[in-house]
């Protein structure tokens, strides 16, 4: 079933039932429908399949505005609306939208551009358009410093919506946080998970809330958390692991990251009737596409230190080929935006039970213990930064591109090191300015070392080894 | 009225780093470990020690260590004043 009548379904089913309550009030399903149906119309000028970026920050207009592309037969562009500008100007400058429905102040954008800002209300019953292959095009870090655009299609956001309706049934009772960005694709479970099923979606807004989620979870007495699991540790810092806080939650569901057996034993020790699912998945199979399903009594079987990634979702198939896992199924994106190259690289056919399937091939090294499986390392210098999905080469093109001759990054403990051979008259402080302009808060790096030759192993590549012995020294 | 701890001190301690590493223009993002999760350590030291109350807009005044001082400069010469 497509998500555009899912949500009609709840619409007609419980149109006064809370679809979403934000800081400027509770908008109804009917009301919600109303949002969405009114700016598809609107977006049905730009042609059969309008190619929509959607620049509106967590909230019932960028969701109604999701919808909306959908109806009207389009694709849309999600993005973080807390980015840097330079990044969004790329990202929508290699998306080429027909149309942006939100704001553009700050941004470097052709004029050509039309913008829509208001979402007018339109109450008649909607009529979805023919939809087009794609649902959305996410974008991600990128090694060459361009952003990587992966393109969801339409029936893989249904399976995906259709396992997360049956994995986790929400329904009119449920109260469901929405925390990631927009342009995070963790988001895409709150949206429609929660959309699509009568339950209620609860927007962060506010920096205090998204600072002390464990106090928004009190006070709107939510039943669904989803996030990555380092928030888990925001609120342990802020002593929000207690059963005030946690009490009314049902289900807890992370990816994005690996969970530690130690954020699930304090989170069932606020909350033991609480059921906990950790889900692995790229972006590029549809936020995720595993699930390990905890409890207070039987979490332990599913840990090492971390929680393993779990079994594969109906319909998808996991494939371990040297060490890497590759994933196959309905929740597989087309590719890459625009980028035959890197789409041939990564999703590749497969042999599989004399049958050939085309599949992702993650980058992701796992090993088997105990019959489950466990995250162990990249095969590449991608890194995950409080779930956010980063490319360490990202970092080094910023600073090449802002005249170091030789740059290099490593993570250590939590933290980036980049080293860099700097020209005469380098200023540090002026570097990191000029990098806060043109990367995400968490990529830049949180130290910068000029050297005067990064070190060189037998192979005369960069010895990341030598340099993360260094970092090390240099936090201690 | 015991006086609060100096700012500095509170910030260090707060972010788990030696008092030296931080410097009057220190604040969120440009130290290695003036990261959210340490913005978050500091604004609950600022709530137990100087009373300040966590909002969108105390979040985003006390993000570095100048509007700190000031507060605990304010607090202070208060203090002074009621004694």
């Amino acid at each position: 079933m497509d998500v555009v009548a899912r949500l009609l379904e709840q619409a007609t089913r419980h149109p006064h039932q809370a679809a979403v309550v934000e800081r400027g009030g509770t908008i109804s399903y009917r009301d919600f429908v109303a949002r969405a149906w009114g700016l598809a119309q609107r977006l049905a000028q730009f042609g059969p399949h309008p190619k929509v970026a959607i620049l509106l920050p967590q909230g019932a207009d960028g969701y109604a505005a999701m919808f909306a592309t959908l109806m009207a037969g389009g694709f849309y562009l999600p993005c973080n609306t807390g980015s840097v500008p330079s990044k969004l100007g790329s990202i929508i400058g290699l998306f080429q939208p027909d149309v942006i429905v939100g704001h553009r102040e700050g941004l470097a954008l052709p004029d050509s551009i039309p913008v829509l800002a208001d979402l007018p209300l339109d109450r008649g019953t909607p009529v979805p358009c023919p939809p087009h292959r794609l649902a959305y095009v996410i974008f991600t870090s990128g090694s060459t410093g361009l952003p990587k655009g992966v393109m969801i299609p339409r029936q893989g956001l249904n399976a995906y919506t259709a396992w997360a309706l049956e994995a986790m049934s929400p329904g009119v009772e449920d109260r469901w946080s929405q925390h990631p960005n927009m342009g995070f694709d963790l988001s895409v479970l709150d949206v429609y998970g929660a959309l699509c099923s009568g339950a209620s979606l609860h927007p962060l807004q506010s920096e205090r809330d998204r600072m002390l989620p464990g106090r928004f979870i009190a006070s709107h007495r939510l039943t669904i958390w989803n996030s990555v699991p380092s928030v888990v540790d925001m609120m342990a810092k802020a002593g929000d692991l207690t059963p005030e806080r946690l009490g009314s939650l049902r289900l807890l569901t992370f990816c994005g990251e690996p969970l530690y057996a130690a954020q699930v034993a304090a989170l069932v020790r606020a909350n033991p009737t609480a059921v906990i699912h950790n889900t692995y998945g790229p972006t590029e199979c549809t936020v995720s596409c595993t699930l390990a399903r905890l409890s207070a009594d039987d979490f332990t079987q599913s840990c090492d230190d971390t929680v393993a990634l779990g079994e594969a979702i109906p319909g998808m198939a996991l494939h371990l080929v040297e060490g890497e896992l590759a994933i196959s199924g309905p929740q597989l994106a087309d590719g890459y935006w625009q980028d035959e190259g890197r789409t041939a690289e990564a999703f590749r056919p497969l042999a599989v039970d004399g049958k050939t399937v085309r599949a992702y091939f993650t980058g992701d090294l796992v090993r088997v213990w105990d019959g489950k499986l466990y995250f162990e390392r990249r095969r590449d210098t991608q890194v995950k930064i409080r779930g956010y999905r980063l490319e360490l080469d990202e970092i080094n093109a910023a600073l090449r591109a802002l005249g170091m001759a030789e740059a290099a990054t490593v993570l250590v403990e939590g933290k980036l090191h980049s080293f860099v051979v700097a020209p005469a008259g380098f200023d540090p402080g002026r570097l990191r300015h000029a990098l806060e302009n043109r990367l995400e808060p968490h990529a830049v790096p949180g130290y910068i070392h000029s050297l005067a030759q990064l070190p060189r192993n037998a192979n005369d590549k960069v010895d990341l080894a030598a340099l993360t012995t260094q970092a090390g020294i240099a936090e201690r | 009225m015991s006086m609060p701890p100096a700012p500095v001190a509170l910030i260090a301690e707060a972010l788990g780093c030696a008092e030296s590493s931080l410097a009057e223009d220190s604040r969120l993002g440009n130290h290695p470990n003036w990261d959210s999760v340490g913005h978050l350590s500091v604004m609950l030291a600022l709530e137990q020690h100087y009373g300040v109350e966590i909002t969108d807009e105390t979040i985003r005044r006390y993000d570095n260590v100048a509007a700190i001082r000031a507060r605990y400069t304010d607090m202070t010469r208060r203090s002074a004043l009621t004694e």
